[in-house]
C-alpha cells in the first residue's frame, strides 16, 4: 500500500546493562497506514513501551544498531535531535499510561495545554520567542480559547474550572481526557496511545475508549495502540502487531486474528483470557528469556508446546501464512515476509504442522520449502 | 443462626439453597465508617461510610465473588470481615465464630482459620527474608509443631503453589510476579483456613500467568474445601471462578446472586452498565453481556453521597423515589436479589426490566 504514515523496518535497540548488552528489540517490522488504528499487544517485558519511545526518541540511554523508521517517508532515526524534537508534539504525540503521574503537579491543567501550544515544533528555547510570547497577548488568549474548546472535546463538563485546577483536583477519568486533549490539541497526526485505558474502573475505561475513538476518527489520526488487552485491541484496533520478548510473533488484521490464531503464543493468551462463555484456560507456564543472552532460535521456545529441539538454533522468521497474515513460528510454512529474510527461507525447519489444524490446509502442511512463489507478500 | 443472609433487609428474604442454611460465613449489615478531621484542632468533620452495612453469606467450598469498581468498599469489606481493619459496626461469622466480638488473644488464635492473599505481591512480602521464613511464619506463629516438620510442611506448600522446593532459599526480589503471588498464596493456605480473602489476587499479573495462578487457587480449593472470597474488577474473570457475586457500589451491595443468573440477566441499572463495559475477544461473548450503557459522570465524593439511592446521580432511570429513600433488595429468581425501584410494582418503567 502507498504511503503509510509510519513504518517500522528491522528495529533493533539495545540496552547496556551490568550484566552485559539485553538485545531488548530484535528485529521488527510493522506499518501503520493513514487513518488506521494498530494495536501492539503483548505482556508485561515483551518490549511494546520501547518500541513506541524508540519511535518518539524518548530512549537516550538506548543504541539502535539497526533498522529504520520511517515517519511519513523520511527516517527519523537520521534527523538530529533539534529535528525529532520539532515533529515531537506537533506531528506525533503521545498519551502516557499512567493518568496519576503523567501530569506535572504544581502546573494547572491551563498551563501545561498552552505549554503544548506555546511551543509546540519550536526549538527549546528561543529568546526572540520568548519576547515575542510575552509581547503579545493576542496569542495568549487565542491559546485559551484553544485549549477550552479542546477539554470540552474531550467531554469535560466544566471546561473552564477544569482549565484553571490542579492535577489533585481531578478524578482518574478527567486527568485521563486531560491527557487526550493535550495530546490532540496540536492536531497531530500520529498518535501514540499506551495503555490509555489500564489505570482506569472498567466503566470509565469503556467511556474513554469510546471518547477517543470517536475524536481520532473525526481527524482521521492514525493512531499506534499499545496494550496487553487482547480485548481491549479488538476493540479499538484494526490490525494487531503481538509482541514477545521483542519480536512481532504475529500480525495480521484484527478480525482475521481473532477468527484465525496462529502463534502459539497468541493462542496460549487468548486462552488465557477469562471469558464469559468459554471459560479460563492453563495459562502459559515459564518466564521471558534473558535479554542480555537470549535464545538463538525462537525466544518463545521455552514456553511452547510445541517446540521441537530445532526451534532453538533456527530463527523462526516471519512468514507470510495468508495475504495479510504473517506468523514467525516454524510450525508454519510460507514465504518470508521480508526480503531480509529470503536466505533462511532455504533451510526450513521441518517440525510438522500446527497440531491445530488437522488437514493443516491453512500452513500449507509440510509441503517442500520452495513454495517461495505463492502470492508472495513481501510488500510489508 | 439465621437461615437467610438478608433478614436485616426487609423485603428481600430470598430462598436460599440448602448450602446456604449452614453458610461457612455471613457477614450482616457489616459497616465502616472511616472519620474525617479537619482544622488545627482535628474536629471531627464528618465520615466516609466506605462500607455501610453489607450482608451475605457464603456455603462452604464455594467462592463468592465481589466485584465494584474503585472506592466502591470491596476491600474494605473484606479487610473488615478479618478484622485487619475494626469493623464500625455489623456481624461476620466464619464457621459458626463471630468474629467481631472476639478478645485480641482470642483472635489471633482464631486467625488461623481465617487468612488473605494481598494483592500486590511485591508490597506484600518482605524482601529481606527468604521464602522460607516467608512461608514459615504462620506456622511458627501457631506453634505448628518443631522445625523439621515446619519444613516438610513449607515443601508440601510449594509443592501445592507448583513452585520448585529450591525457591525456599530465595528472596521475593528473585522471583517474578506470578511465582511471588504463589508465595503469598501458600504462606496463606499454611495452616489449613477455612476462609481465605483473595483481595484481587492477579490484578498486578499478566493473563498468561493469571490462569496459572487462577488454576492453582481452584485445585487448593478442591482439595481442602475452603472457602473464598473473591475480590475482583474484573467481572469476566469472576465469571469464571465465583458461584455466587455481589455488585458493591459506594459501599453498599446493590445485587446479589448466583453467577449465571447475575451474568445472564443483571437486574441493577449498575450491574448492567458494569456488564456491558466488557471487553471481549469474541462474537460470542459480545452476545452475551448487554449492549453498552454509558453511565453518566463519574463515581460521587464517597464524603457525599447522594440521598436516597447512591446510584441515582448516573443511573438512567429515575423515579421521585429514588432521592427519598433508598430501594430495598427486591428478589428477582431463586438466588439473586436487586437494590432498585424498577422491580417495584408500583413503578411503571419497571415493566421494561422483566
Amino acid at each position: 500500500m502507498a504511503d503509510p504514515i509510519l513504518e517500522v523496518k528491522n528495529l533493533h535497540v539495545h540496552f547496556e546493562t551490568h550484566d552485559g548488552t539485553a538485545e531488548v528489540i530484535n528485529g521488527i517490522d510493522f506499518t501503520i497506514e493513514r487513518g488506521e488504528t494498530a494495536a501492539l499487544v503483548g505482556e508485561t517485558g515483551c518490549g511494546k513501551s520501547v518500541t513506541v519511545k524508540s519511535i518518539m526518541g524518548l530512549l537516550p540511554s538506548a543504541t539502535i544498531p539497526e533498522g529504520e523508521i520511517r515517519y511519513k517517508g523520511e527516517d527519523v532515526l537520521s534527523l538530529s535531535d533539534a529535528e525529532r524534537h520539532s515533529r515531537r508534539g506537533k506531528e506525533m504525540s503521545m498519551i502516557m499510561q499512567d493518568p496519576m503521574t503523567s501530569l506535572n503537579p504544581v502546573l494547572t491543567v491551563g498551563e501545561q495545554m498552552m505549554d503544548v501550544l506555546k511551543w509546540q515544533g519550536r526549538p527549546r528555547l528561543s529568546l526572540s520567542k520568548l519576547v515575542r510570547d510575552a509581547l503579545s497577548t493576542g496569542s495568549k488568549a487565542e491559546y485559551r480559547r484553544r485549549a477550552i474548546e479542546m477539554l470540552g472535546e474531550v467531554e469535560i463538563s466544566a471546561p473552564e474550572r477544569v482549565f484553571e485546577s490542579y492535577p489533585v483536583e481531578l478524578s482518574g477519568g478527567m486527568r485521563q481526557r486531560v491527557l487526550i486533549a493535550i495530546a490532540l490539541l496540536s492536531e497531530p497526526d500520529l498518535l501514540i496511545a499506551d495503555e490509555p485505558g489500564t489505570a482506569l474502573d472498567v466503566t470509565t475505561e469503556a467511556k474513554v475508549l469510546d471518547l477517543l475513538d470517536e475524536l481520532v476518527e473525526e481527524r482521521d489520526t492514525s493512531v499506534l495502540y499499545i496494550t496487553h488487552d487482547l480485548g481491549v485491541a479488538r476493540e479499538v484496533s484494526d490490525r494487531i502487531n503481538v509482541m514477545y520478548a521483542g519480536e512481532i510473533v504475529e500480525q495480521a488484521p484484527t478480525a482475521d486474528l481473532f477468527a484465525n490464531p496462529q502463534h502459539p503464543y497468541t493462542r496460549g493468551l487468548l486462552e488465557s483470557i477469562p471469558t464469559l462463555s468459554t471459560g479460563i484456560g492453563d495459562g502459559i507456564e515459564g518466564h521471558l528469556p534473558d535479554y542480555t543472552d537470549p535464545p538463538a532460535g525462537c525466544r518463545f521456545a521455552d514456553r511452547c508446546p510445541h517446540a521441537e529441539p530445532a526451534c532453538y538454533d533456527a530463527y523462526p522468521y516471519p512468514r507470510q501464512t495468508g495475504p495479510d497474515h504473517a506468523t514467525a513460528c516454524h510450525l508454519f510454512s510460507g514465504t518470508p515476509a521480508r526480503e531480509r529474510h529470503e536466505s533462511l527461507a532455504a533451510e526450513r525447519v521441518d517440525i510438522g504442522t500446527a497440531p491445530w489444524l488437522a488437514g493443516g490446509d491453512v500452513a500449507g502442511g509440510g509441503d517442500a520449502p520452495g513454495d517461495v512463489s505463492a502470492d508472495g507478500g513481501t510488500d510489508q | 443462626m439465621n437461615d437467610s443472609a438478608y433478614t436485616t433487609d426487609s423485603t428481600a428474604a430470598a430462598q436460599r439453597d440448602r448450602d446456604l442454611d449452614d453458610p461457612m460465613v455471613t457477614v450482616e449489615n457489616l459497616k465502616k465508617h472511616f472519620p474525617l478531621f479537619e482544622g488545627i484542632l482535628q474536629k471531627k468533620a464528618g465520615e466516609v461510610r466506605a462500607v455501610d452495612g453489607v450482608s451475605f453469606s457464603i456455603a462452604e467450598g464455594e467462592t463468592f465473588g465481589l466485584v465494584g469498581e474503585s472506592g466502591s468498599g470491596k476491600t474494605t469489606t473484606g479487610r473488615s470481615m478479618l478484622r485487619l481493619t475494626e469493623p464500625t459496626s455489623g456481624r461476620v461469622e466464619i464457621d459458626g465464630q463471630n468474629v467481631v466480638d472476639l478478645s485480641d488473644g482470642e483472635l489471633k488464635r482464631f486467625r488461623r482459620n481465617m487468612q488473605i492473599v494481598h494483592q500486590d505481591p511485591s508490597s506484600s512480602l518482605n524482601p529481606r527474608h527468604r521464602v522460607k521464613s516467608i512461608i514459615e511464619a504462620p506456622l511458627k506463629i501457631h506453634d505448628y509443631g518443631d522445625s523439621e516438620a515446619r519444613l516438610e510442611r513449607v515443601e508440601e506448600l510449594l509443592d501445592m503453589v507448583d513452585l520448585p522446593r529450591e525457591f525456599m532459599y530465595r528472596y521475593p526480589g528473585q522471583l517474578s510476579g506470578g511465582q511471588k503471588q504463589r508465595v503469598g498464596i501458600a504462606r496463606a493456605v499454611a495452616l489449613n483456613p477455612k476462609f481465605v480473602v483473595l483481595d484481587e489476587p492477579t490484578s498486578a499479573l499478566d493473563v498468561s500467568v493469571q490462569a496459572r495462578i487462577i488454576n492453582i487457587l481452584e485445585e487448593i480449593q478442591e482439595e481442602f474445601g475452603i472457602t473464598y472470597l473473591f475480590i475482583t474488577h474484573d467481572l469476566s474473570l469472576l465469571k469464571n471462578v465465583a458461584d455466587r457475586i455481589g455488585v458493591m457500589y459506594l459501599g453498599r451491595l446493590v445485587e446479589v446472586g448466583d453467577v449465571d443468573s447475575v451474568f445472564g440477566s443483571p437486574q441493577h441499572p449498575y450491574s448492567r452498565a458494569l456488564l456491558s463495559a466488557i471487553s471481549t475477544i469474541s462474537e460470542e461473548d459480545e452476545l452475551a453481556k448487554p449492549d453498552r450503557i454509558t453511565l453518566d459522570g463519574e463515581v460521587p465524593d464517597p464524603r457525599e453521597k447522594p440521598s436516597g439511592c447512591a446510584f441515582r446521580s448516573r443511573c438512567a432511570h429515575e423515579f421521585d423515589a429514588c432521592a427519598v429513600e433508598e430501594p430495598d433488595l427486591y428478589e428477582r429468581g431463586p438466588d439473586q436479589v436487586s437494590r432498585c425501584f424498577l422491580h417495584d410494582d408500583r413503578f411503571e418503567e419497571g415493566a421494561e426490566w422483566e
